[in-house]
């Protein structure tokens, strides 16, 4: 593998855990979940080599991945992609962990996609600043959003 | 301003969940080399190539139309007009793609990335709108030219037929898809517009 394909494939590793998030987020089943992974990987490729530095790579893969999620152009076609490593199948396990989880996605796919996008970068500690950089609004704006989508949840849970 | 003003019941129960959810995660391997390696060959590369089939296409098909109309002895002047339509439109699909390639898109924020990718998908589908008439217009004098060109009737007949029934399904097809596409850029560039306040 060439240097620049290591690099990419460690960072791809060490990240992991948050495209996979908001792939699930994202996504109605396990395949599309695939779909999405893979095209975020696609995505990151090509703009892998330019990057140099212009964020901090966490910020970097989150925009690319909210932005494969929410803009990207996906056509529902025939199941093309590699199936990812995972033991496990989060629409439909049953443990306690697991209902938590599913909990979690019934909440948050209810949401606007922009209103998902804030509230996951929330709920990975990103600061309000970091969170309107990803987003591209103003800080305040930030926390009028994070307001309305907690009185959303409130009234989800009514 | 601190996260605490947002520490509601339902958000501090989003925040336990997350948390299981990327211990969960974490433990898992989820890509290895060669998945990653699969991704990278099969998926960027075939946008590559197909990318370049694109391009090689669009040159190719302006002599093969002047090649084609002339071997079915067809007049200059259509000749000329069809090359002229054919040029614009790739200039029109060039134009449109130039910005999102230009850059590398997903990089920009949010919003910025939904803004262009919904006026590239509105601009996109308004080239239905206004290529379908054109092209009514072509196909008619095309057929008016093939029959000036002394085919057999029979032959003839044959292809205006199946022309006009692929081109009332293709159209119908176009008029649903022109719809839905600038329904959902729509959506998308109000919604855009209520993060900008």
């Amino acid at each position: 593998m060439k240097t620049l394909e290591i690099e990419f494939t460690q960072l791809v590793k060490e990240y992991k855990s948050t495209i996979y998030t908001v792939c699930y987020m994202f996504s109605e089943d396990p395949e599309e979940v695939n779909d999405l992974f893979q095209e975020i990987l696609v995505n990151m490729w090509r703009g892998f080599g330019s990057f140099k530095g212009r964020s901090s790579v966490a910020t970097w893969v989150w925009r690319v991945s909210l932005n494969t999620c929410i803009s990207g152009e996906r056509k529902k076609k025939p199941h093309q992609s590699v199936p990812l490593s995972l033991n496990f199948n989060l629409f439909d396990s049953t443990g306690e962990d697991d209902w938590q989880i599913q909990m979690l996605h019934r909440r948050i796919s209810r949401l606007k996609p922009f209103d998902r996008a804030i509230v996951l970068l929330w709920l990975e500690n990103l600061s309000y600043e970091e969170i309107a950089a990803i987003v591209g609004i103003s800080v305040k704006n930030v926390s009028v959003r994070l307001f309305r989508i907690k009185e959303e949840l409130k009234n989800m849970s009514n | 301003m601190d996260n605490r003003y947002f520490d509601s019941a339902e958000l501090q129960d989003m925040k336990e969940q997350i948390s299981i959810l990327k211990g969960k995660l974490d433990k898992e391997v989820i890509v290895n080399d060669a998945l990653i390696r699969k991704v990278l060959s099969d998926k960027a590369d075939k946008l590559k190539i197909m990318g370049l089939g694109k391009t090689v296409v669009s040159f190719l098909s302006i002599p093969m139309m002047v090649w084609c109309t002339t071997f079915l002895g067809m007049s200059l002047v259509f000749t000329i007009v069809s090359v002229a339509m054919l040029s614009v439109a790739f200039l029109y699909m060039y134009s449109s793609h130039r910005d999102i390639n230009r850059t590398n898109l997903m990089c920009d924020d949010l919003l910025e990335v939904g803004e262009r990718v919904a006026r590239l998908k509105q601009r996109y589908s308004s080239w239905i709108k206004y290529s379908v008439p054109v092209f009514v217009a072509w196909f008619s004098w095309f057929f008016y030219e093939l029959y000036n060109a002394g085919l057999p009737l029979l032959n003839l007949h044959a292809a205006v037929i199946g022309l006009v029934v692929g081109g009332v399904i293709g159209g119908t097809i176009g008029v649903v898809r022109y719809r839905k596409i600038q329904r959902i850029s729509k959506e998308l560039l109000q919604e855009i517009e209520k993060y900008r306040i």
